[in-house]
Parts: C-alpha cells; structure tokens; sequence
C-alpha cells in the first residue's frame, strides 16, 4: 500500500511540497537572519518597508518578519503536528473501542462524538482557551488535540464497520483469532490509508484553528512567534505596514493548501474508484 | 466409526421484513473420523448456514433453534464460553471459504496470516510461527514456500490463494475441515488441483472434512458419504456410491439428472423445473412438491419426515412410503 501511494505521481508533488515547507520551517534557527523577538532598533526600524537586509520588512517593535514568519510556521507545524497525533490516536482508539465494545457502548461513545460534533470548535475552545491563564505549547496542543479526535474517530468506525463486514475478518474468526487481535492486526492496516488521509487534512485545519484561536489572543502568550499572533498584532495598522499582515498570512494559506493536497491527492490515490490502486 | 461431529435438530431462523425465514431446519448428520461428508444442494439449501453454525459464525440476526445442539470433542459448540469456543475455531475445526481472494487480508503478506492463526493458537514465538507458517505452505504444495512467504495476496493466483487458505486452516491441526464450496472461484483445472490436495491431505492428516458444493459431479469423486440438502432440509443422506446407483429422493434425481454424462452422451441433460422458493414461504407439506414430477395430493399437506430408506441411507419423501407413486421416467 506505501509503495502505491509513493508511486502516485500527485501524492509525490503534494509530499514534496509538503516536505519543503516543513523543511523551511524546521530549519528557521540557521535560516533567520535575526533573533525573532529581539526589538532591533525602536526608532529607525519600527515598521520598515522590505529592504535588502529585511525582505519582508519589520513590524511595530521593529522585529524582523521574516525571521518571525520562519518561527511562526515552526511553531503552528509543531503545534499541528503534535495536536493530530492526538486526536488522531485518541479517534481511532475510541472508533476501535466502539466497534470491540459493542452494543450499548458503542451506542453510547456515538452519541456522545455527535454531540460534541454538534458544538461549534471554536466556540468550545473559546471556553476552554478563557479557562486558561497561560497557554503554553503542551497546554495549546492539549486543548487542539483533544477537540478534534470526533470526526476521525467516526471516520474510524465507519471503516471498521466496513471492514469488519469483509470476508477476511469472518475467516481470521474462524480459525480462532481473538476480537483484539483481529482488530489490531487485520482491520488496523486495512484503515490505515483513511486515517493517513484524516491525519494530513488534519494538519491544515489544526493550523487554521490555531490561527484563528491567536488571531483572538486566545492563543501561544507573546512574545512566542506564531501566524495568527503576526496577523492580529499587524492587523491595526495594516494601510501603513501591510507587509506585516501580509507575510504570515500568504505562509498560512500556502500550508493549508500544502497539507490539503496532500490529504486530497492520498484519498484520490486510495480510492479504488479513482485507479489509483491496483486491485 | 465414531463421530468426531455430531449436529443434532440444528434450526437456523432469519428474521426478515417478511417474516421469519428458516434457513435450515431439523438438520442432523454425523461427520465420522477420516471420512468426506458432501453437503450438496443449490443456492439457498441452507448449506452454507449450516456451516457456518457449526463454528457460531453466524449473523447477529441469525436464532438457533433452542433444541439443537452441535456436539465436537464432547462439549456442545452451541453452549460454548467465548474462549473455549476460540479454541475450537482453528485448532479443532477450521474452515475454508469459497473466495480465497477476498477471504486473504489484502494488506498483509500471506505468510505472515499463517504465522498469525499459529499465535493465535500456541504460546510460540515469532520465529517458530514463521516456521510453521512455511512448513505447512510446503505442506499444501506451495513451491519457494519462503519466498511467497512475503508475497501479497494480490501477487498470487486463485489457486495459490485457496492454498494459503488451506495452509492457514491447517496451521494449527486441527481434526475437522469446513470447506465451504472450495473451488467455486477457481478455474476448473485448478479445481481439480484443490479437489485432489484436499484428498491426500485428509489421508495423511487424518482429518475429517465436511465439503459444501452445489456440484454433484465434483463432490462424487471426493466423498464417502453426500447429504443433499434442499428447503433447509437433509432430504437424503447416503453413501456416495448409493446416491449415484440409486437416488431415493426425487430432488436427488433431479440433480443427478442435470449432470452431463461422459459414458451416456445421448442423453439430454434434465433441468428441475422452478426455483427454490424463498425461506420465508416454504411450502405446506413437502418442500419439494411444487417442483416434483412425482407429486400427489400427500405431498402438499403432509410433511414427510427424514425414515430409513435402505442400508445406511435415509430420505424424507413419502414415495419410500408408497413406491407404487413412482412414475416412470
């Protein structure tokens, strides 16, 4: 199943692209020409136009952008990345404990994911974000993580209810294998491509959310360099210095097309319909 | 002979939109050690559901009878705790189904779904699973076992599929064989192929197989014994040769009918007339009397139950009755 998925050509494109952005933003300690938080020069760069030694210009307490911008994507990559590992673990976990409970629990588990789907996300984390008096990178991962498992784990079981229905399974029970290990190691791999597929469109709305929540000031405390935190503290000047607002944002919405392409080009290449599969 | 299975009065009931529909019922059989009982019927006989009661893998939707019982090693299957009853799935009975395709995980390499019934079954390693995985692969006649030991479902043919199959069922030796119309899937020279290991690993394993097949043709080769089912019924069970000289029960006849002759080439093939009804509207008396040459108005009032129709053999018609009825063909 890799091997399909590396040999489609558009998953290759959305990989590589999604490997650069990654790159650039891990690599921001050796690519930043200045430290992001140091305030250069309070009279003469405070928001100054692009120049040859500020590309992207500087911003209200004379900051480079673009040594911001590359922290920023690190940051709001870490904190997606680590906050779909959760939610990723926690919604299959809870979709395969659902099917190998059954019955009421199973009942139960549903009706509770479509609850919690039925409260809008920015709302609950809203509440949750005011709650807290400092948000620190754990606590804003937590928060992410844990509010947005509910869609994979129903992704998750509805796969398994699929897969469970298949011919495989019905064997592997009749030669005696147990619920648990046939959850685990035949319905497990045979999921795996949906759940890869919720995990990288995951990536890019964790991000946007999270932009969102730092837009708000709900997000990472200042003065942690993050997309959202830019465009907020940008935003009331922004006819003077659109370049401060400007920056973070085209770096957010080229991430969330990088990482949705990605998500779209893995389901494209898994659906068998679309013969991207050999069978 | 001693039986190594015994089903007992197994009723299978579906509850449909339509009505309840009873897919088998009343049905008994012994499956003696080292012997080939065919279950032969068509579509919708209730042979595949008997199967699979026999290892509890059945519908959520499906109600056993509350009299029937299912009795292997002692120990009545019906009653069976889960975990007993995950022992006796692969390492007392094991099964093989009609799709070997679909019935092998696609993602997983062959040789490691055998290695997997092995842990399943026996407190062993990975290593000795492994090993035992390319034994049995070499058991069923898979060539360069340790290479295909790592290939994909998909990378193999129908028949090297329905060998793993077997491979798989036979990991952990167990003493009865389920095949579930084997070779349905498979081409028919391969059919042959499967049909013949299944022979030669019965002898050298001992095992006892029950062969579920619509084929009368096919199974008559391979098993001692047939039992022909029809409208969830056993309606006669005989030694395999008995069924071919002399079939009692007029559905017996229809399919012997229907099979081409190589020794009697002018013969027309004889087709049955109608098909099975549907299992929520068997009709009163015989099940079989709407599509019976031989009917009178017994037959749709009455039902006849399965009585003595010769040595060793049984059938459920009221012509074993009144003989006199036949009509000559």
């Amino acid at each position: 199943m890799i091997a399909d998925l590396v040999g489609s050509r558009s998953v290759r494109r959305a990989l590589g692209a999604a490997g650069i952005v990654a790159t650039l933003a891990f690599s921001a300690p050796w690519l930043s020409p200045y430290d992001p938080n140091e305030h250069l020069d309070a009279v003469e760069l405070r928001i100054a136009g692009p120049s040859w030694h500020h590309p992207l210009g500087t911003d209200l307490f004379s900051r480079d952008v673009l040594s911001r911008v590359l922290y920023g994507t690190r940051v709001s990559l870490t904190v997606a990345a680590l906050s779909v590992l959760v939610s990723v673990t926690l919604g299959t976990a809870v979709g395969m404990a659902a099917w190998l409970a059954g019955g009421a629990v199973d009942t139960v588990l549903m009706r509770l994911v479509d609850g919690a789907l039925a409260i809008p996300r920015i709302l609950l984390l809203l509440v949750i974000a005011a709650l807290w008096n400092h948000i620190n990178l754990a606590a804003l991962v937590a928060i992410l993580g844990l509010t947005s498992w509910f869609g994979t784990s129903r992704v998750v079981r509805a796969e398994v209810l699929s897969a469970r229905a298949r011919e495989y399974v019905a064997a592997a029970r009749s030669l005696g294998l147990s619920r648990v290990r046939i959850a685990t190691q035949h319905v497990l791999p045979n999921i795996a491509g949906p759940i890869l597929v919720a995990a990288s469109l995951g990536v890019g709305q964790i991000i946007l959310v999270e932009a969102g929540l730092s837009f708000l000031g709900l997000g990472l405390a200042p003065p942690t360099a993050s997309l959202g935190a830019m465009i907020q503290e940008g935003q009331s000047f922004v006819y003077q210095a659109p370049w401060v607002v400007v920056a973070p944002g085209v770096v957010i919405v080229l991430t969330v097309l990088v990482f949705s392409a990605l998500g779209e080009s893995l389901r494209e290449a898994l659906d068998p319909r679309s013969g991207g599969r050999p069978a | 002979m001693t039986a190594v299975l015994s089903v007992r009065d197994l009723g299978v009931t579906f509850d449909t939109p339509r009505g309840p529909a009873r897919a088998v019922d009343g049905v008994s059989f012994d499956l003696h050690a080292g012997e080939t009982l065919a279950l032969v019927g068509e579509s919708g006989c209730g042979k595949t559901v008997t199967a699979l009661s026999i290892l509890r893998l059945l519908p959520d939707a499906a109600r056993v009878a509350p009299g029937a019982s299912i009795t292997y090693a002692g120990a009545d299957i019906l009653k069976l705790e889960a975990e007993p009853l995950r022992q006796v799935r692969g390492a007392g009975i094991a099964m093989v189904f009609q799709e070997p395709m679909t019935s092998l995980n696609p993602v997983l390499s062959v040789g490691w779904q055998i290695a997997e019934t092995v842990l399943a079954h026996k407190s062993v390693g990975r290593a000795t699973a492994d090993a035992r995985a390319i034994e049995v692969m070499k058991l069923v006649g898979i060539a360069d076992a340790e290479d295909r030991y790592r290939a994909y479902p998909h990378q193999l043919s129908g028949g090297l599929c329905q060998r793993v199959m077997i491979a798989m069922a036979l990991a952990c030796e167990p003493k009865v064989l389920i095949a579930d119309e084997p070779t349905t899937a498979l081409d028919v020279t391969i059919q042959a192929q499967i049909l013949e290991l299944l022979v030669d690993l019965k002898r050298r394993l001992g095992l006892s197989v029950l062969l579920i097949s619509h084929d009368l043709a096919l199974v008559s080769g391979v098993a001692d014994r047939i039992a022909v089912m029809y409208g969830g019924h056993i309606v006669e069970e005989a030694a395999t040769a008995d069924v071919f000289a002399k079939p009692v029960h007029p559905y017996t006849e229809g399919l012997l009918g229907a099979v081409p002759r190589i020794d009697r080439p002018e013969l027309r093939l004889a087709a049955i007339p109608g098909n099975v009804p549907p299992a929520t509207e068997w009709p009163a008396g015989c099940r079989f009397h709407p599509r019976c040459a031989h009917a009178w108005d017994r037959c749709s009032t009455g039902e006849p139950g399965l009585v003595a129709a010769g040595a060793n053999r049984t059938a459920r018609c009221w012509l074993i009755e009144e003989p006199g009825r036949r009509k000559s063909s």
